[in-house]
């Protein structure tokens, strides 16, 4: 069995779960099972094999990150200069924005 | 014929010509559902008055010469797709009583079509499980047999099609939720490439995995609803701004010629029914007949690919499923003195049996010392498998495989057994982890009636062609054409 009951008690805390007894038992027996299973992919050599999180070629639609000047934005600020002085200022994202990215 | 068994595109052309009205339309089918829901149990939530209210809009907006082909017609919805008013449950009940402030985008073009929603389509638990026992509220039962399943996640919305308790459906694909239900109940499932169609407003189960695709009577109307619900949305970050041709036009096309593979593996799988074999077998002969010519292809690691996923789903839906804490959405238990207590409660109450061992599942295998054992080598398989299908698919346009290896079960046959369960996705669980477009269309029946569905993917994109094919198979049997009777 590749789960023992106390691990299951742990990461159902982890995951915030409560279970009794018989639940305790029940899954460790079951997700042993599953995860004795699950290690037939240790046959397989995947040495330089890249991992992959995502199944179609997307772009991050997130705004690159450029440090700047804060003189920059508090010249286009100037009637917030002081309190803009205390917080940083980030480009926000629009539908254009994405698509030239 | 009963108006209830109209499919959608008989329905449109009657409802163009003014010959049949939305109000007549609906209301037959929610008759049917009347008469019927308490032996199949399709869905949780009936949307009887509102939908009486569309069809009367649909109505005036038909007498006005305008409207699109999905103008009035009656569909179900998976009850995990948001649908702005009405309850939306996830089958769970942690999302017991929580209405959605807005619609899903697919909704949003459902409703701009005109099209009439009469409920939502009971499930397993978030989409978790391949039965649609796992729900919180009610067992679907298989119309073809009501002592069997329908298969799942989307059992309720494949289940409402096969019992003409709508015209159509939509239903979400993870590991195979849209094409092995629709297989089991002897109807016509896509799952669309992932990307292809918004998952705006869609509960999140394994968001790289997860998709939304229509359930419908027959291939053309399967083709009507993909117009409908396919397109880039700027509120979903992975849809794809891939054009969206008219799918009805490719299914006139020309099939002579077509290159379908049959991969090895599938064919030679131990558990593979010899009735499913059997009926695969003869649909490769019929669609060779039709011009289609077949060649043998190899995808070496099939064999992994339930191992892969069963790691990649439950890690991702261990992190989808920590926002349902009591804190922000739905029930949230009253009893607890302390923060701590409350979400333990909250969430030991609210998720059922599938929903906890799978939460326990991925936080145990993203746990540290085990990400890169679990997670991490799942993760390098997904890209093998990936790999073997492109290598596939410089050989052939499409791959023809069996849905599902067993006809629809009998209730209860696998519920403490969650691995045999988990094993019945064989075939499916690929096509998800590659994010290719797959469908099942009906190659035929067991010797005790019960329906099996021929599989066929395709790359990226692809879906046009597998409508073609599915369609072309169609016009030459008859299978789609046969009823369950209730």
């Amino acid at each position: 069995m590749k789960i023992s009951k106390e691990d299951v008690i742990h990461v159902a805390h982890l995951a915030r779960l409560e279970l009794d007894e018989a639940a305790v038992e029940k899954f460790s027996h079951q997700i042993g099972t599953i995860l004795d299973y699950v290690d037939t992919l240790n046959r397989l050599d995947t040495t330089g094999v890249s991992p992959t999180s995502h199944a179609i070629f997307l772009t991050m639609p997130f705004a690159r990150m450029k440090s700047r000047s804060i003189w920059t934005w508090n010249w286009r600020f100037p009637m917030r200069r002081k309190k803009m002085q205390e917080h940083f200022w980030f480009h926000g994202l629009s539908d254009d924005r994405i698509n030239r990215i | 014929m009963k108006l209830y068994e109209l499919t959608i595109s008989q329905a449109a052309a009657l409802l163009s010509r003014h010959e049949l009205t939305s109000l007549e339309l609906t209301g037959a089918v929610l008759e049917r559902i009347h008469a019927v829901e308490d032996r199949v149990g399709a869905f949780i939530t009936l949307n009887d008055e509102p939908a009486m209210a569309q069809a009367a809009i649909a109505d005036k907006t038909l007498s006005e010469g305008k409207g699109t082909v999905l103008t009035g017609i009656p569909l179900a919805i998976k009850d995990l797709i948001c649908t702005q008013g009405v309850r939306t449950t996830c089958a769970s009940r942690i999302l017991e009583n929580f209405i959605p402030p807005y619609d899903a985008t697919v909704i949003q073009k459902l409703k701009a079509a005109g099209a009439v929603l009469v409920g939502k389509a009971n499930m397993d638990e978030f989409a978790m499980g391949s039965s649609t026992e796992n729900s919180a509220f009610k067992t679907t039962r298989n119309p073809w047999d009501l002592s069997r399943i329908p298969g799942g996640s989307s059992g309720g919305s494949a289940a409402a099609v096969a019992a003409d308790m709508c015209l159509g459906s939509l239903g979400s694909d993870t590991g195979g939720s849209i094409r092995q239900p629709a297989s089991h109940c002897g109807v016509v499932g896509m799952k669309p490439t992932y990307g292809r169609v918004s998952r705006f407003g869609l509960v999140a189960f394994a968001s790289s995995l997860d998709q939304i695709g229509p359930i419908a009577k027959d291939t053309r109307d399967c083709a009507l609803l993909m117009n409908a619900i396919s397109g880039h949305d700027p509120r979903d970050s992975t849809s794809v701004p891939e054009p969206v041709p008219d799918y009805t036009r490719f299914l006139d096309g020309d099939i002579k010629g077509l290159v379908a593979g049959i991969p090895k593996e599938y064919h030679a799988s131990g558990g593979l029914d010899p009735e499913v074999s059997q009926a695969v077998n003869r649909a490769i002969q019929t669609l060779q007949d039709l011009g289609v010519r077949c060649v043998d292809v190899s995808l070496p690691h099939t064999g992994y690919a339930v191992a892969a996923y069963y790691v990649i789903a439950p890690c991702e839906a261990s992190s989808n499923l920590a926002r349902y804490d009591g804190v922000k959405y739905g029930f949230r238990d009253k009893t607890a003195d302390t923060l701590m207590e409350m979400y333990r409660n909250t969430r030991s109450k609210g998720f059922g049996p599938e929903v906890q061992r799978r939460i326990i599942l991925g936080t145990y295998s993203l746990s540290a010392g085990y990400y890169d054992a679990y997670y991490g080598k799942a993760s390098q398989v997904r890209t093998l498998i990936m790999d073997d299908l492109k290598k596939a698919f410089q050989h052939c346009d499409i791959l023809i495989s069996p849905v599902a290896p067993t006809p629809a079960f009998a209730i209860g046959d696998n519920t403490d057994d969650p691995l045999t369960m988990y094993l019945s996705d064989i075939f499916t669980l690929s096509a998800n982890l590659a994010g290719i477009p797959g469908m099942s269309v009906p190659c035929g029946f067991s010797a005790k009636g019960l329906p099996i569905g021929l599989q066929l993917m395709g790359p990226h994109f692809s879906e046009g062609t597998l409508l073609k094919t599915a369609y072309h198979f169609e016009q030459t049997t008859d299978f789609h054409k046969k009823k369950a009777i209730l």
